[in-house]
């Protein structure tokens, strides 16, 4: 699966990359100063580069955790997110990544333990208050786990801080390392979720949505509280049958206790990210459909995006009590 | 109808070097190339830069205007390099290509099988005999590399190495003959790296394939350059909705304008079942 590893020079014999690289024994190493030469040079294609992704071991410097962007949340006073993964390995062709990278490599930061001190710098700054963390935005938090082992390594920090939340957000079904731990209440493993024929259509690699279904189900059935993100809704002039077939298979599946909170999210990109996704592949009929700017940002025009969220919302609150219920406005 | 034709570059800093696959890929010469040798067959093209690599930076660049200054192509440099530490003849493609001057490194993309090892290549501005520790030691592939990638994408541009020198047979025994028999060896090997360069331009092509009628239809009315980019994207789109764009000509037989043409494509493409299928 990874052909080629990228290693900063400064990380050669750090105990996580020596773990790494005894996994991929057959791929070539590649000593770099920094990954920003190998990862930000101008003359890259992400549409090539996705055909065999290398990995690039690195260490981060700066800027930890940050604040999430305005319009993302699931209740939270405090809403910060952390990325120690850029790229996903995963082929989504509605996902902002591509617009946003010129590179499709994976950048993995092995400095968790700078991950660590800033959770609990952020998490000490705001006693008593609702905190939220997000993991999984620049990635998905489970897709690499068993290389990676990020999650396994943060989930005691958040098991001590019960104050805070942990959101996992993953299409995968990599979830032994949390199956094998206790659950943790203050921890959502989070599913962004299709109805099935958008994701066979759209979502190139990802697990179907019946992998899952199961993969929600079992992390339920071992006491795990489940987030299901509909988003980014995707329009199809028969949206709502698919919809409410989604909707039934999900929420038929997972009993109503387990799941802690459900949110739908529009599909927007900022235009140029929009412009260079159309770029990439202007053979893909989801960039065809009935999309248009406005303020920077493309989606589907105003009427409709609201017409999907009104009707989704409606469907989805015959499941769930409204508590549970959030809007993704980003 | 794609937006022009894909070209393939191969580039050699020595005559003896292009002798070795001038027969093999049929290449002939271009009488109107007068600063470089340049050959070609249909959309291959070989150019001999001479040593250093300021000369192939500047062969590079003399092929790409050449060539009509055609972004959507693909660059190869083949040449000789010494090392160290491996069997003499063996071919290598470049990883990682450090300027031995400045110390700045590229990092060509690696997004298809190659049929040989990779190694670090150092760009140096003389032979080197001592051969460090590791690492092919040769005088063009920097500023090759540094120039093609201006033009093209680093997954089309690459560098194919084929060990000349080493400890146990120092520099000054390379002959002419060598180098020309040691490249034939590696033409198959050579070929395949074309191919899978060009399997990365197939798919671009698909992707920026412009629908048949566009000519036809931007030249019924007069369209501005901002209008000719958007019909094109709407034929794309009604390339995607309805498989084919034979239909477009009659949707829009009533037009008067452009301004009109492009409405009537948007208009009729809005009425239509959007769906992924």
């Amino acid at each position: 699966m990874i052909d080629t590893i990228y290693i900063e020079a400064a990380l050669q014999g750090h105990p996580r990359v020596t773990d790494i690289l005894k996994r991929y024994p057959n791929a070539r190493r590649i000593t770099c100063e920094r990954y920003s030469e190998v990862f930000n040079p101008k003359a890259q294609n992400f549409r090539l580069q996705k055909k065999i992704p290398a990995l690039i071991l690195a260490q981060k410097h700066k800027g930890f955790i940050l604040p999430a962007p305005d319009g993302y949340g699931i209740g939270g006073a405090y809403n910060y997110y952390f990325s120690h993964m850029l790229n996903c390995l995963y082929d989504c062709r509605y996902c902002f990544l591509q617009g946003m990278y010129r590179s499709a490599n994976y950048v993995l930061f092995v400095n968790y333990e700078d991950f660590d001190q800033a959770i609990r710098l952020t998490a000490s700054q705001h006693p008593g208050q609702s905190i939220h963390f997000f993991s999984g935005y620049d990635c998905d938090s489970l897709a690499f786990e068993s290389t990676s082992g990020f999650a396994s390594h943060i989930l005691p920090l958040f098991r001590e801080r019960p104050h805070t939340l942990l959101e996992l957000r993953t299409k995968s079904t990599q979830i032994s390392a949390l199956l094998e731990t206790e659950a943790i209440n203050n921890v959502v493993v989070a599913y962004s979720l299709n109805p099935a024929s958008v994701a066979k259509s759209l979502e190139h690699g990802a697990p179907g949505l019946s992998a899952r279904i199961r993969a929600m189900l079992k992390l339920a059935e071992n006491g795990w509280k489940i987030g299901l993100r509909f988003d980014p809704l995707i329009y199809q002039s028969h949206y709502q049958t698919l919809y409410l077939e989604l909707f039934e298979q999900v929420f038929s599946a997972l009993p109503e206790p387990s799941i802690h909170s459900v949110s739908l999210g529009p599909f927007r990109l900022p235009d140029g990210f929009f412009k260079k996704l159309t770029r990439l592949y202007p053979d893909e009929k989801l960039f065809a459909g009935p999309l248009s700017s406005d303020n920077g940002m493309t989606s589907y025009e105003a009427a409709l995006e609201e017409e999907m969220i009104a009707f989704c919302k409606t469907q989805i609150l015959n499941h769930i009590p409204e508590e549970k219920f959030f809007r993704c406005t980003l | 109808m794609p937006l022009q034709q894909p070209h393939q570059h191969l580039i050699v800093a020595m005559p003896i070097e292009a002798k070795a696959l001038l027969p093999f890929f049929g290449l002939k010469k271009l009488t109107h190339a007068p600063t470089f040798e340049v050959y070609r067959r249909d959309n291959l093209w070989l150019t001999i830069s001479g040593i250093g690599k300021v000369a192939s930076a500047a062969a590079v660049a003399y092929t790409y205007m050449l060539a009509g200054h055609n972004s959507f192509s693909s660059w190869l440099n083949v040449g000789i390099a010494g090392h160290g530490h491996v069997e003499l003849g063996d071919l290598f493609a470049a990883h990682k290509i450090t300027d031995g001057d400045t110390g700045h490194s590229h990092y060509p993309s690696l997004t298809y099988t190659l049929p040989c090892q990779t190694e670090e290549v150092f760009t140096v501005p003389k032979p080197v005999t001592d051969y460090p520790a590791h690492g092919l030691f040769e005088m063009e592939a920097s500023g090759f590399y540094y120039t093609a990638t201006r033009f093209t994408s680093n997954e089309l541009v690459q560098c194919l190495k084929v060990v000349s020198d080493t400890h146990h047979h120092p520099i000054e025994s390379i002959t002419p003959a060598w180098i020309e028999q040691n490249i034939k060896h590696h033409l198959e090997s050579i070929e395949q790296v074309l191919q899978s360069q060009k399997a990365l331009l197939d798919e671009l092509e698909v992707a920026h394939h412009i629908p048949n009628n566009f000519e036809a239809i931007a030249q019924k009315w007069r369209f501005s350059q901002q209008q000719k980019m958007q019909l094109q994207q709407l034929l794309r789109r009604w390339h995607l909705i309805w498989g084919d764009t034979a239909s477009v000509e009659s949707a829009i037989s009533n037009c008067r304008s452009s301004r009109e043409c492009l409405q009537t494509l948007r208009n009729t493409l809005h009425q239509q079942p959007t769906t992924l299928d």
